[in-house]
């Protein structure tokens, strides 16, 4: 069992390194307060989420 | 099998490891994984759409935004969902009761209405986004969750372990 787990870290991480935008590459960082001005325009900053 | 339609706000938290929730949409693309076969999540393709859009307009390259996008949609759980007529069509009845029963009936987005409606059309799903806006439309489509808070991540949790 603790082999399969660790298979399945190894698989997520791996994936993970594909997708990831790394600080390096990432344009001004923070994509999402860019989503939010596009959805709510000048009232964003009542819909972007806090962090938990 | 249970069925995850994300919304571009949970791609790009996840994508962009400088994002505020990077953190949390970490968690719960794991989450997803490590229940695979068993899940599946949907992307619909004016999600990959607005993805892409933010984050050329946040400033990432259009080669690396390619390249990470391309290598999302080759992951094997994940479902590209291509938007035709057709499918607009079949997902107009549920638009509908979207409309008729949103709390909020001022502010209304198309794309909103058609993630949910894919979300209401699809059995065993539920919709993942960080847009409380979203939640407007749970009269109708239950299972809309926040990924960034942590009642909702447990509710996410038990939606996936709970029997179909």
């Amino acid at each position: 069992m603790a082999s399969k787990n660790t298979k399945t870290k190894e698989t997520i991480d791996r994936i993970l390194k594909k997708i990831l935008i790394t600080k390096n590459s990432s344009g001004q960082g923070n994509a999402s307060k860019e989503l939010y001005k596009m959805r709510y325009g000048g009232e964003w900053k009542k819909f972007y989420p806090a962090v938990k | 099998m249970k069925y995850i339609v994300e919304d571009s706000s949970f791609i790009i938290s996840l994508l962009d490891t400088t994002d505020v929730h990077h953190q949390s949409a970490l968690e719960v693309f794991r989450i997803i994984i490590s229940h695979s076969p068993k899940v599946r999540a949907i992307i619909p393709s004016t999600v990959f759409y607005e993805t892409l859009f933010v984050l050329l307009k946040n400033g990432v390259s259009y080669q690396q935004a390619k390249t990470k996008l391309n290598n999302l949609m080759m992951i094997d759980e994940i479902i590209n969902l291509a938007i035709t007529e057709t499918n607009i069509l079949k997902l107009a009845k549920h638009t509908q009761q979207l409309i008729l029963n949103k709390t909020n009936k001022t502010r209304v987005r198309s794309n909103d209405l058609l993630i949910a409606s894919i979300a209401c059309n699809q059995e065993n799903s539920c919709l993942i986004t960080s847009d409380m806006g979203m939640k407007d439309y749970d009269p109708v489509c239950k299972n809309i969750f926040l990924f960034n808070t942590t009642t909702e991540l447990n509710s996410l949790n038990s939606f996936l372990s709970n029997p179909e």
